[in-house]
């Protein structure tokens, strides 16, 4: 069933009085070093509320993380909303005063975000961290988790009208250190189950503060995570009213040797229809889980090339990326790394990986910088994956001589050139310590636009002014925005298909809210036909998580669209 | 006259060593700082031909060389910076701090140093392979590339070929990358590097069969470095042996373990090298892998750094015992008891290995020897 009243509104397109090789000349000459795409266009509700995360001099690995953000529709309004995740100070704590309570921002539906009223204020817990969104009481209505250093926390959506805690009840144990979180659809019995990757057992009484001898470069830092005890993810089965049941050990979630988890990503990697599970570990192997449809995961990413560089050392992993970078079919990973090691580019080569950083252009532009938040998009609307990736030092003594890199850093966009290769540009403004970031279509206007979260800073929002109403229509292919309601969605496919020059052409899209790094996307897939005529059909066809399938002729693209799972379908 | 220099040097360490427990604060200064002589003040340089710095420059010198001798980074760094003081753009010093800079893995600053070093001394150029290892290191491929191909103009090495093969490589220029990589084969067949690169290059390619060849042929020159056994596993998954993958999976697994300790002990040494008890770690996990190579270059460190110190001699002893090499043992054994003194454990393990050797009159000495030191404790 399809539904044009919900999601992002429709945008109208049409050229206003430019000649296109004018326009065309303008945007060639802006976007070939991604200058002037993105324009800042935060609002003061954002500025005016910056995070905390510790004090400045970053004595301890608690403080350098950052907070966390969640975009998604949650007053049911059509607008993208944002939940920035607050942090804490270690003085805080230990004068048993609760952190910063998470926020949610009302999106205006065009970039612009207000805090929302008193039904949506949630309180503070011990230390927020990331967060996640996801219908999990099946109301219609987009729910919230939060992760913490402490114990993960549980907000129900009531109709659109508020947040209600039920932690209490949520069932989610213990009080661990969950950085980055994700819902999916496990075992596809269409509830929304967990996973939460957790870093390290961290208490302020057992870990050494900076001063007690750990040194980095001849400077002495914060210690860790290197001597620290890893603590594993977890796995929880949802029960589909908000409460879920702990099933790390029942699925085999538990790996020989546990990592420092920072990051997840849900892909279908394989194509079995099944949901497996990616996870960034800083210092330690990633993880990848192949779901074995059967309840159960095995860890397997030594064997499929996504674990450890091309050299075979463990990285630093911090955020994840996914999507079909090269266009066959398959997923590709990119995963943010610290300064001194490249950024890893995971090319699906048939069944397995290949680390391929340095042959597409991302290896040696992440070298003196530490990556974090990081998505894939196709910015420009060429027809071929983009990049953002978020930077910023966790050692304030990254300044100091001879570090070969900085403590706040540029972040950097991506374009994928024609031969598959990258080239960098910057976001514009001063170099930041950005951590998490998100990147959807705030505006609804069909170009994605981006949010990062700054340690110990506001979220900042860039527009993507691609499709302002003086360059579209002419160098940027069409594209369709889909959102998907109902049993299924997490984890379905899209695909859209259409003739060029008499041949088939296809555009597939994963829908997910993992967005790589204590950040969460909307439920939407946002695809770039190149080369369909705008005058001729596509057909969109949905692959709903569990196999039932939704097809659909459409008449024109440029458009947001909302899909649904009806009942006859889920027969 | 040659033990009390050896004591006077002896002593210089006792006193550097609590110094450099210290953050050495020529570690916050810059190259940039370095003053630069007068234009054409080294235009006839020639490090043969040309005499000997000035009376001024003497002693920082002597400083450095001595700091180099101990492999003291820092220390040495100390001293080239006040050489350059007293005379600026010396070049054997512009060079020498570039290449400490570069071993402290600072690269900005051993880039600096090495253009500041060419500048004064551009008929230098072939001796600055290290600054195109400076621009891989930090993601600089395209300079990187045109140093080393600068450089290779004026005579090929294995050194250079390598650095202008992995440049390429990181370009993407992956059949430039082959040749060159096989080209320093060709110059040195025992090159365990170009080896495994030449490995990745074919698996990344898809060409499993030649990735299985060149991995064999790198873990054959240095089966104790990890990375070879590492590509081995996932090209032998590659061709459908699962079982030998596993196995090279394992051994890199092991071997990784100690590989990730000794580098985050040399990391933790470049910084503060007189650290005894690292020392000790690195020439044990060395032993442990069974690594004769690995212990040794471990000792040689540790030795270099103090060469008086009984610990160094006493773990060299227990090192090749471990690894039943009698002949070297006996050489560690005498080294030790030259410089035993009235340390107990020095006595009472040549007493032990006496015994074991079956050195009957050496053994009742040094037992003689630890059960008085023993006594009068």
């Amino acid at each position: 069933m399809v539904s044009r009243s919900g999601g992002p509104p429709e945008v109208s397109r049409g050229v206003r009085g430019y000649a296109p090789s004018v326009i065309a000349l303008f945007i060639l000459s802006t976007l070939a070093l991604g200058d002037g795409l993105f324009v800042e266009v935060t609002s003061e509700a954002l500025l005016s509320h910056p995070t905390t995360c510790g004090a400045v001099e970053k004595d301890w690995i608690l403080e350098v993380n950052g907070g966390g953000l969640v975009v998604e529709d949650f007053n049911g309004d059509g607008h993208l909303d944002l939940v920035v995740v607050d942090g804490s100070t270690l003085a805080r704590v230990q004068a048993g005063e609760p952190g910063e309570a998470p926020r949610l921002y009302l999106g205006d539906g065009q970039c612009g975000f207000t805090l929302a009223g008193e039904a949506w204020e949630m309180s503070g817990g011990r230390w927020g961290m990331g967060g996640t969104s996801g219908d999990l009481n099946a109301d219609g209505f987009a729910d919230l988790v939060v992760t913490q250093w402490g114990p993960d926390r549980v907000f129900l959506n009531e109709g659109g009208a508020g947040f209600k805690e039920v932690t209490e009840e949520a069932g989610l144990v213990g009080e661990r250190w969950g950085t980055s979180c994700a819902v999916l659809d496990a075992d596809a019995d269409g509830i929304l189950d967990l996973v939460v990757t957790n870093y390290l057992a961290f208490d302020p009484e057992l870990v050494n503060p900076r001063g007690s001898g750990c040194s980095w470069k001849g400077h002495d830092v914060m210690c860790g995570p290197e001597g620290l005890v890893p603590v594993h993810d977890q796995l929880y089965r949802g029960l589909g009213d908000g409460r879920f049941e702990d099933i790390t050990n029942a699925a085999a979630f538990a790996p020989e040797e546990a990592g420092y988890g920072l990051g997840v990503m849900t892909l279908d990697f394989d194509g079995d229809g099944w949901t497996d599970i990616y996870t960034a570990n800083d210092s330690t192997p990633n993880h990848l889980w192949r779901n074995k449809g059967d309840g159960s995961f095995e860890e397997i990413a030594w064997r499929y090339g996504v674990g450890h560089d091309a050299n075979g050392k463990e990285q630093a992993g911090m955020g994840i990326a996914c999507g079909d970078a090269n266009s066959d079919g398959v997923p590709d990973l990119f995963v943010t790394n610290f300064s001194g090691e490249n950024n890893s580019f995971y090319q699906s080569r048939g069944e397995r990986f290949r680390e391929r950083a340095h042959a597409v252009g991302l290896g040696g532009a992440s070298l003196r910088r530490l990556g974090w938040g990081t998505g894939y998009g196709d910015f420009d609307l060429d027809g071929r994956l983009d990049l953002f990736v978020l930077n910023g030092h966790v050692y304030p003594q990254a300044d100091q001589p001879g570090t070969d890199t900085s403590y706040s850093q540029t972040d950097q966009i991506f374009f994928q050139s024609t031969a598959g290769r990258f080239v960098e540009s910057e976001l514009p403004g001063l170099p930041r310590t950005s951590r998490a970031g998100v990147t959807a279509d705030l505006d609804g206007d069909g170009d994605l636009d981006l949010i990062a979260l700054e340690l110990g800073g506001p979220a900042r929002v860039w527009e993507n002014t691609l499709l302002d109403g003086t360059k579209d229509e002419v160098s940027s292919a069409p594209w369709l925005g889909v959102r998907l309601k109902g049993r299924g969605a997490c984890g379905a496919r899209i695909e859209l298909s259409y003739e060029v020059d008499g041949a088939q052409a296809l555009r597939y899209a994963h829908v997910r809210t993992a967005a790589g790094f204590q950040a969460s996307a909307p439920l939407v897939a946002h695809l770039v036909a190149k080369g369909y005529d705008r005058s001729s059909k596509a057909t969109l066809r949905v692959v709903w998580l569990g196999g039932d399938v939704s097809e659909l002729e459409l008449s024109a693209l440029d458009q947001w669209i909302e899909v649904e799972h009806t009942a006859e379908e889920a027969r | 006259m040659t033990a009390l220099l050896a004591l006077l040097l002896s002593l210089s360490l006792q006193d550097g060593t609590s110094k450099s427990q210290e953050r050495a604060p020529v570690l916050d200064r810059s190259p940039l700082e370095w003053v630069r002589a007068e234009e054409g003040a080294w235009s006839g340089w020639d490090p043969v031909r040309s005499g000997p710095p000035t009376e001024a420059a003497r002693a920082p010198l002597r400083r450095a060389l001595e700091a180099v001798e101990r492999r003291d980074l820092t220390a040495a760094l100390d001293a080239w910076f006040a050489l350059l003081e007293v005379e600026p753009d010396y070049p054997p010093a512009l060079y020498q701090a570039g290449v400490v800079y570069f071993r402290l893995r600072r690269y900005s600053d051993a880039a600096l140093a090495f253009e500041r070093f060419l500048s004064v001394a551009p008929q230098r150029l072939p001796d600055t392979r290290a600054l195109g290892h400076c621009h891989y290191s930090l993601g600089r491929y395209e300079e990187a590339a045109a140093h080393y191909e600068r450089v290779l103009v004026l005579g090929e090495t294995p050194g250079l070929l390598f650095g202008l093969g992995l440049a390429r490589l990181r370009l993407g220029e992956e059949e430039s990358a082959q040749e060159h990589l096989e080209r320093v084969i060709e110059l040195n067949p025992a090159h365990q590097e170009a080896h495994t690169w030449l490995a990745q290059l074919h698996f990344d390619a898809g060409r499993a069969e030649e990735a299985r060849v060149s991995a064999d042929r790198a873990k054959g020159i240095d089966p104790f470095t990890p990375r070879p056994w590492f590509l081995l596993a996932r090209v032998l998954l590659e061709l459908g042996e699962d079982d030998e993958a596993d196995e090279a999976h394992s051994r890199f697994k092991s071997l990784e373990r100690t590989a990730q300790e000794v580098r985050t002990l040399k990391g933790r040494l470049l910084y503060k090298p007189y650290q005894p008890s690292l020392h000790a770690r690195l020439v044990e996990l060395h032993v442990a892998v069974r690594n004769v190579k690995g212990a040794r270059a471990a000792l040689s460190r540790w030795e270099a750094l103090d060469p008086l110190a009984i610990g160094s001699k006493l773990a060299g002893l227990a090192a090749w015992e471990l690894l039943k090499l009698p002949d070297q043992a006996e050489v560690a054994a005498a080294a030790l008891a030259e410089v035993a003194g009235d340390s107990v454990d020095a006595w009472a393990a040549l007493a032990r290995y006496y015994r074991l050797t079956r050195d009957r009159v050496r053994q009742v000495s040094a037992e003689q020897r630890w059960l008085e030191l023993s006594r009068a404790r």
